[in-house]
């Protein structure tokens, strides 16, 4: 999380076993060119353990969806800590995103990418 | 012979025969076929709720050809039981009317358990509760996790009710439609809610109803 600082950043908490995680992350490899454009990186992390439940693993999820995105180098997975999960996500939600600008303030919080990605689009370009 | 005799048997109309007069005409199929397409419209915005988290028509994108047959199948479902129960109640309406206080009040009595105590407002929450649990963010992961992977079941579970409460809804009509069609008592057989001895006292055969005029008279029942 450290090495994000000082340019924009989507944090993005999925589970791997939701439905609307799996739509998010087809959605967003559509449109990760986009948020590059806009200078934002993108980080998608699975919850702490999947919330207990058993799920594919990060990487099978995001090469499976992701698809040729999966190699783009403004696109990172990986899987988060029990801390980082209770810090950011203490509410168990399946599927919760933050943008955060440069300065490291939270800007736009909203889930479910597929259904919501022209407002993410929005707000990553009023951080331009 | 008296004018008047106090039947307690008669033939029941078989189910089929039942379901044809419940859409037995064009007005009744439009109803039939209006609902159903209405529940369908709505369960194809709500069963791929899970991949957008929204009740929307962007949902239509995620509709699979799976989710597709399970929305019309429920949405089928839905129609038939709703057009039985409109059915019903239309037959209650007409007891009133045609014989008076006492003889509807058994009608009623007869169809109302199956028509009250479970709509199909029932499965019709099940399955909402059944789609849309994910997207109760206070649930623990291992409640949320069931109802993401447990869908076709829950939505099984819906279709299985909705088909019950059909037949158990025409079941009913069956043994009350003896009663309407051809001038016979209630039956008295079924549950808790069979007609009282008054009523079925006052639930006669007309003499002047030839199909009956000819038949044998039925046995009596022993007295409850």
């Amino acid at each position: 999380m450290a090495s994000l600082r000082g340019r924009p950043a989507l944090i993005w908490f999925v589970t791997t076993w939701c439905s609307s995680c799996e739509a998010g992350t087809q959605t967003m490899a559509q449109n990760i060119a986009a948020l590059s454009a806009d200078g934002v990186r993108v980080v998608e992390v699975e919850n702490y353990a999947d919330f207990g439940q058993s799920g594919p693993t990060m990487e099978t999820f995001a090469k499976s969806l992701a698809g040729h995105a999966f190699a783009n180098p403004d696109w990172t997975f990986g899987e988060a800590s029990s801390a980082l999960t209770r810090t950011y996500n203490p509410r168990a939600y399946l599927d919760i995103y933050y943008l955060i600008n440069a300065a490291g303030r939270i800007v736009y919080v909203n889930g479910s990418p597929s259904s919501t990605m022209p407002g993410l689009l929005n707000a990553a370009k009023s951080l331009v | 012979m008296s004018t008047t005799e106090t039947p307690t048997e008669c033939a029941r109309a078989p189910m089929p025969r039942v379901l044809a007069e419940v859409l037995g005409s064009p007005g009744r199929i439009a109803g039939f076929v209006t609902a159903s397409g209405v529940v369908a419209f709505f369960y194809t915005l709500l069963l791929p709720f899970d991949y957008t988290q929204r009740f929307e028509f962007a949902n239509w994108n995620y509709l699979s050809p799976h989710l597709l047959v399970w929305a019309l199948a429920l949405g089928v479902a839905m129609g038939l039981v709703l057009s039985i129960q409109v059915y019903a109640m239309r037959q209650i309406v007409s007891a009133r009317v045609a014989t008076g206080a006492a003889s509807g009040a058994a009608f009623i009595m007869s169809l109302l358990p199956s028509f009250l105590c479970c709509t199909p407002m029932v499965p019709s929450l099940l399955a909402f509760v059944g789609v849309s649990g994910v997207g109760l963010y206070s649930t623990t992961g291992a409640v949320q996790h069931f109802f993401a992977v447990h869908q076709s079941e829950i939505l099984s579970a819906s279709l299985a009710l909705l088909a019950i409460m059909g037949w158990w809804g025409l079941r009913k009509l069956t043994h009350s439609r003896c009663f309407t069609g051809e001038g016979c008592a209630v039956d008295t057989t079924e549950g808790t809610t069979s007609a009282s001895g008054d009523a079925q006292a006052d639930l006669q055969v007309p003499r002047s109803d030839p199909p009956h005029a000819e038949r044998p008279l039925p046995k009596e029942k022993t007295p409850r």
